[in-house]
């Protein structure tokens, strides 16, 4: 604000000392006099006004920037005020694009060695790994490359094959083979260890409800993963159901408990999870995500008949890619359809 | 320790190179090598303990028997004081063995003077032509490091390579300073490839004495797998360079650092003892010369064992038992869910693990979070250390998970008291329990063997023996037969001795 008001008073004092200098051609040096005090005073204030204006990095050094500015608009009185004020106009409102910054520019970095591998690169698809795991002739190395390009499929495919290496006549893919399926159970064990420690004081029911839930879900995982069978497989699906009980005596209208639920019957084969997958569904569950159970609950029935509808139902929806196949298949007209 | 200052002699027969084992952990290449040193008696002996960090050992387990004269130990990855920075320019000679040597560890069968390489370097790599400083700060040094960088690395920092390899290359210079200093010995024992087996070659180049490697387990698989699961080890590589069937290139070069030293063993050796046939084969396949490769498998004392026979109650105790060190190669956790097999159908049935938690307690705290997991906290006893003698009669079975195995004593031990066995089938373990020769077999079955990390057969085995008496007993004979006649430890101490007799007394 101040430096608003000191650019005006510039400018009001340089008009003023315009007009002092006005009664000149009647030649009194005293005019003269006046003027070239008004005219320094406005000067000053303009070279105040104008330092002020300059971006940071131009002020400095303050005396010599003030002495400069000044010296522009006293000895060119009213255009040196003129360019000076257009000056700031324009470094206010319409800087340089391009900012300089204090970088050096270094010529970009060669990528020296070649990528070799990507030329090397060995292309598995799941049926080539599976024969090539499977197969003792196949060379030690690529069934070791075979074992490793497991990890990059999902833990419920890739786990059974990796179960099947356990009994390898070779250590090394033995080995690597438990390693991969250890790490995985020993994580989930892990986190089961964790979520039964917070139920041990008696939590608040919005967090016991939390941990019963990860609990459920947990051991449920062990067998969606395939990690775990027999005896201890039906471990988990006890306790899996053990864990879903009490949530649901939290929370009984809870959607995702109930999808957890069917799913976990329908591994039972347990009629019951039909009427699990519409508890979810009514509950609120996106009904796509419970089709593909439902289908498999009618086929099972051999109700191909309600597998047809479900899933021509489900080919109108956004259902996960890996159903695509089945969705085709069973979304047809019935005549053309006829199972093989 | 027991002793409160370590020997220190001035020559002996055996010089044992021993890595993280006796006298500072417990377990049974440890108590392979306390027996074979007490019966030894007429032997002097001098132990060279290696390890990584002093930490990670806590006290010894072993009391040093008497006729160990000279013990020290060394820890490879302690921190010590780089030797003073110079200008060094590096030996030619010198570094163009070593590239040589590097070419002969990448194709061993294609080189056949690779051997005699390595004898060249090993005396330079102490007050020579190749000390540590011509490995840290030579110019030729750089060379080489940078070459073989640009040639073969798939990983695209340098940074990491070039720390890789010093780290990886660190222990050589120490091992090479160890030699120099052991005092004299008529020949060189060592337990096990690696850094010890490396020390021993050392030593045999610099002194001319021979060399005896006795492999309990396989070093280099072992390493291999170690470093498979390990997760310190970094991998630049973006996505577009990665390839899901290749391992992280420092992973691999860590991996083939313990195969080339694992080589240099092998070549020094000469005599390379196994404890059983698959291991043999493994060790020509890593590179052994079939002609020094034998097989001596391990003995125990039957004597102590023999009498705890009639200590035992008349019906089966319902206890299947692991013992060993809680530890993830023993596979604990597969034992513990095959008790959940176990107690299902033998509601009174317990399990107890018997070994020291210490070396692992992380795992071991696992293994109780996981006996909780399935509701069988009450039926798992975890028992710590406990003399074999007292718990034997107290066992019905003894359980044995591991992913690996050489040939287990605890088997032996069990089976010399007449306890049988269930055991994955790893290692020697069904050579021990099915026997090996016509002869052996015909002796029966001393318990069964069921595939690794399948707690559902484990379980159902260990029911079927503790469940049908009949079985059980013919079980119990087979294996007092099988032990008694294969596997008693005079037919051990008589093979090596004549070894002994041979290669320390040579000319």
């Amino acid at each position: 604000m101040i430096t608003v008001i000191v650019g005006l008073l510039a400018l009001v004092l340089e008009v003023l000392a315009v007009f002092w200098l006005m009664p000149l051609r009647e030649g009194s040096p005293y005019n003269l006099l006046g003027f070239l005090t008004v005219h320094g005073v406005a000067s000053l204030c303009l070279a105040a006004f104008v330092s002020a204006m300059l971006p940071p990095g131009l002020r400095r050094p303050v005396p010599a920037v003030i002495m400069l500015l000044f010296a522009f608009s006293f000895f060119i009185p009213v255009l040196g005020l003129i360019g000076q004020v257009v000056a700031v106009l324009v470094a206010r409102f319409l800087p340089r694009a391009i900012v300089e910054l204090p970088y050096g520019e270094i010529p970009p970095i060669q990528f020296e060695f070649p990528p070799r591998e990507i030329r090397e690169r060995t292309k598995y698809g799941a049926g080539g790994l599976t024969s090539r795991l499977r197969h003792l002739g196949v060379a030690k190395e690529a069934r070791f490359k075979s074992l490793l390009a497991l990890q990059g499929m999902p833990p419920r495919i890739a786990n059974p094959l990796l179960q099947d290496m356990l009994g390898d006549p070779i250590d090394e893919v033995r080995l690597v083979a438990y390693g991969i399926l250890d790490n995985q159970e020993k994580m989930i064990n892990r986190h089961i260890y964790e979520e039964m420690q917070k139920l041990e004081p008696a939590p608040r029911p919005e967090l016991k409800l939390i941990a019963l839930r990860r609990l459920a879900e947990l051991y449920w995982e062990l067998v969606y993963k395939r990690l775990v069978y027999g005896d201890v497989r039906e471990h988990a699906l006890a306790q899996t159901a053990r864990y879903l009980a009490d949530a649901m005596r939290i929370a009984s209208d809870d959607a995702g408990l109930w999808f957890l639920m069917g799913k976990m019957l329908l591994c039972k084969r347990d009629p019951a999870a039909e009427a699990a997958f519409h508890r979810a569904v009514s509950n609120g569950l996106e009904e796509s995500r419970a089709l593909a159970y439902l289908g498999q609950i009618a086929f099972e029935r051999r109700d191909y008949r309600e597998v047809r509808r479900i899933f021509s139902v489900l080919s109108r929806t956004r259902y996960a890619p890996r159903l695509k196949a089945a969705v085709r298949y069973w979304s047809r007209p019935a005549e053309d359809a006829q199972p093989a | 320790m027991k002793q409160e200052r370590p020997p220190k002699g001035r020559e002996a027969d055996i010089g044992l190179l021993l890595e993280g084992t006796f006298p500072y952990v417990a377990g049974g290449v440890s108590s392979w090598v306390n027996q074979m040193m007490r019966g030894f008696p007429e032997l002097s002996f001098a132990v060279v303990f290696i390890g990584s960090l002093e930490e990670e050992y806590g006290e010894a387990k072993y009391e040093l028997p008497e006729n160990v004269v000279h013990f020290e130990r060394h820890y490879l990855y302690e921190k010590r004081e780089p030797p003073q920075i110079k200008k060094v320019e590096g030996d030619v000679g010198a570094f163009t063995a070593v590239e040589e040597m590097h070419r002969y560890f990448r194709a061993p069968r294609a080189h056949a003077e690779g051997r005699a390489i390595f004898q060249r370097l090993a005396p330079e790599l102490a007050g020579g032509k190749l000390n540590q400083e011509d490995f840290l700060y030579s110019h030729r040094s750089w060379e080489f490091l940078s070459a073989q960088y640009r040639e073969f690395s798939s990983d695209p920092s340098f940074v990491d390579y070039f720390w890789t390899v010093r780290t990886m290359h660190g222990p050589v210079w120490i091992l090479a300073e160890i030699a120099k200093n052991l005092i004299p010995c008529r020949a060189y024992h060592t337990i096990s490839t690696g850094y010890a087996g490396l020390l021993g070659a050392l030593l045999k180049y610099r002194t001319g004495r021979e060399l005896i490697l006795s492999e309990h387990g396989i070093y280099t698989k072992e390493r291999r797998i170690d470093l498979f699961n390990a997760n310190w080890i970094p991998d630049n590589r973006v996505i577009f360079q990665r390839d899901p069937t290749e391992i992280a290139y420092f992973r691999q070069m860590w991996m083939r650092f313990f195969e080339g030293v694992g080589k240099i063993c092998y070549d020094a050796a000469d005599v390379i003892v196994a404890l059983y046939e698959g291991n043999r084969l493994r060790q020509i396949d890593d590179g052994a010369d079939p002609a020094r490769t034998m097989n001596i498998p391990n003995g125990i004392d039957i004597a102590r064992y023999a009498p705890l026979r009639k200590e035992r109650p008349a019906a089966t105790p319902r206890v299947v038992a692991l013992i060993g060190r809680v530890v993830p190669i023993k596979d604990v956790s597969t034992f513990i869910r095959a008790m959940r097999t176990v107690v299902n159908r033998l509601p009174d049935a317990e399990g107890w693990i018997i070994g020291p938690e210490d070396e692992d307690p992380q795992y071991a705290q696992e293994c109780r979070n996981l006996a909780a997991g399935l509701g069988l906290a009450e039926k798992i006893r975890f028992m710590g250390f406990q003399p074999m003698t007292e718990v034997l009669p107290r066992i019905g079975v003894i359980a044995l998970s591991s992913i690996s195995e050489a040939l287990p004593l605890v088997l032996l031990e069990g089976f010399a008291a007449g306890v049988p066995a269930v055991a994955t089938d790893v290692g020697a373990c069904r050579q021990l329990i099915y026997g090996l020769s016509d002869e052996d077999q015909a002796l029966g079955a001393a318990g069964s063997v069921v595939g690794i990390a399948d707690p559902q057969s484990l379980g159902l085995a260990a029911v079927d023996l503790l469940t049908d008496r009949e079985k059980w007993h013919a079980a119990s004979l087979s294996g007092i037969g099988r032990v008694e006649a294969y596997y008693n430890q005079e037919q051990m101490f008589e093979r090596y001795r004549a070894i002994y007799e041979a290669h320390a007394w040579q000319a």
